[in-house]
């Protein structure tokens, strides 16, 4: 930019630079002309007024803000604790779905069983069904915690949809890549973990953070077994002040963690099509 | 005695029988070039060698070695025996560097000042020192296939399998590729190598072998083979492919 000793653009670069300002003076206008309508527009609704009182109430945003916070710290706590055991759990059912050797077999069926129970059944009933079967076992606390059992229920589900995406990441690997590997003297441990494994990761990063986003978001169901998280917390706020603001509240800190790794997910996506197409 | 001895070799995946009751020897040094038509069965030989496939009989005597009984470690095998394929050698994730130093650092337990060192060498050999930083898909079909060479070279391997390294390349590129093969042979490695390039073979090879069907029908030095053939489908191969040249 104002560099003197650029030269000067020719006839076409300048054609196409100015197709491209023409292009964002309407992109800018249009969206202008479209949020300007929704503005004044939504408030002539007739139901406006009544809507605007219980749900963007911002007195009781403001009163409730801190107590959501402060359970949305919970879910955060959660999420940390699941999301990593849900990788190595994931990692290690693939690996048991790809066995070859018949003395290993038995593994073999118990992931592909475990794989197509956790993929088929609802979440929240798997929620249920774990977080209140297990500790109706009669379990002495902390063994009959809510957090705990909720949390496996999770961690099934979402290492058993892991697992196949770790599955078809391996698989998408050209089998030259094992030959070659294993022609140099690698064992097929040493293949895995130096050649095969660090290609998947990074071919399957941009799922894993799908995966990762849509959890932090149902990290919420819990909160239907029993843990004051942030979702449990506005029920409550809601039944206090009777209003539906504290749901907002929630949603905003959600929206907080969520778009920006909705963000990154996208750029990482975007970087490693950019590898392929090199 | 013969570095690489093979008897009555045999493997069918399922029904088909790819390798017929194989035979032949290699001396050290040597370079021995395999021919024939598509799915006669050279990459199958080849991968029974390097135990990559299980055989399903036969010997395989490395040194008067039998390393084709049951129970022979395949990897102790392979640390003597390097192979390059066609395609796909080269790890995509790991600079050329890497690529040639992982095997000697994890397998021989080499130091990575050692492993690097001789990977150097080798690179400056092949002409390639200022690529060491470079990743796979930044390089020439030509350059990678080098490479590829160069990291089984980087094991020291007593006898090097070369299946059809030049048929994935652009024809200008297959040149410098057969050119490290002939280097390497001046310098005395013992060589199998898959190929299409009858010229090479003819020129390069101590001995040709002819496939045919999962047969191996007639082995004998290039001048016999591609002048005067025994027998009449190596003939026949022969005259397809050179008028097709
Ligand atoms: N893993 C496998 N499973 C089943 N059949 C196979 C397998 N690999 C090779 N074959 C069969 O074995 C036969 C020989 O194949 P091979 O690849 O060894 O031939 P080739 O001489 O190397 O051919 P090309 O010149 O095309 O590379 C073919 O009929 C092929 O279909
Ligand atoms: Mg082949």
């Amino acid at each position: 930019m104002g560099n003197k000793d650029q030269p000067p653009l020719t006839r076409r670069a300048a054609y196409e630079a100015g197709l491209r300002k023409r292009g964002i003076n309407i992109a800018l206008f249009s969206s202008a002309v479209f949020f300007l309508a929704v503005y004044f527009l939504i408030p002539l609704a007739p139901g406006w007024p009544a809507v605007k009182q219980s749900f963007f109430n911002w007195d009781i945003l403001q009163t409730s803000f801190p107590k959501l916070l402060s359970a949305f710290k919970l879910d955060l706590l959660l999420f940390a604790l699941c999301a990593p055991l849900i990788l190595i759990l994931g990692l290690v059912v693939a690996l048991m779905r790809n066995i070859t050797s018949p003395s290993l077999f038995p593994l073999k069926i118990v992931a592909i069983v475990f794989i197509d129970l956790f993929r088929a059944v609802p979440v929240i009933l798997t929620i249920y069904i774990i977080g209140f079967g297990i500790p109706g076992l009669g379990l002495f606390p902390p063994y009959n915690s809510p957090y705990l059992w909720g949390s496996l229920a999770l961690i099934l589900t979402y290492a058993a949809y892991m697992a196949e995406v770790y599955r078809s990441g391996i698989e998408s690997i050209h089998k030259s890549q094992v030959s070659a590997a294993q022609s140099l003297g690698f064992s097929k441990w040493q293949t895995l973990r130096y050649i095969i494994l660090p290609q998947t990761v990074s071919r399957i990063m941009p799922t894993i953070m799908n995966f990762m986003i849509s959890l932090q978001k149902d990290v919420a169901l819990l909160s239907f077994i029993g843990p004051i998280e942030v979702l449990r917390q506005a029920n409550v706020l809601k039944s206090l002040y009777g209003n539906f603001t504290p749901y907002i509240g929630a949603a905003i800190l959600f929206l907080c963690i969520t778009i920006p790794a909705t963000r990154l997910a996208d750029y990482m996506i975007a970087k490693e099509q950019k590898r392929k197409d090199a | 005695m013969s570095k690489l001895v093979v008897k009555n070799l045999r493997k069918s995946f399922g029904h088909n029988e790819v390798c017929k009751n194989i035979s032949f020897e290699v001396q050290k040094s040597e370079l021995l070039c395999l021919i024939g038509g598509s799915g006669s069965g050279k990459s199958t030989l080849l991968r029974c060698l390097n135990l990559l496939e299980h055989i399903d009989d036969g010997e395989i005597l490395l040194d008067g070695e039998d390393v084709s009984i049951p129970g022979f470690d395949p990897e102790l095998l392979r640390r003597r025996m390097g192979m390059v394929f066609q395609s796909y050698n080269l790890f995509p994730h790991m600079s050329v560097l890497q690529n040639l130093t992982l095997a000697q650092t994890k397998i021989k337990k080499l130091s990575a000042q050692t492993a690097q060192d001789k990977a150097m060498a080798l690179l400056e050999q092949f002409g390639l020192e200022e690529k060491a930083h470079t990743y796979p898909d930044k390089l020439s079909g030509g350059q990678q296939q080098r490479i590829a060479i160069a990291r089984a070279l980087a094991m020291d391997p007593e006898i090097l399998l070369l299946d059809e390294v030049t048929s994935a390349l652009d024809p200008e590129l297959v040149g410098e590729v057969l050119q490290v093969i002939k280097s390497l042979k001046k310098q005395g490695m013992t060589m199998i190598l898959a190929t299409h390039e009858m010229g090479f073979a003819r020129s390069a090879a101590d001995q040709v072998a002819f496939l045919y069907g999962g047969e191996l029908v007639e082995i004998a030095p290039p001048e016999k083979i591609f002048t005067n053939p025994e027998n009449a489908k190596t003939r026949q191969f022969l005259s397809r492919v050179l008028d097709a040249n």
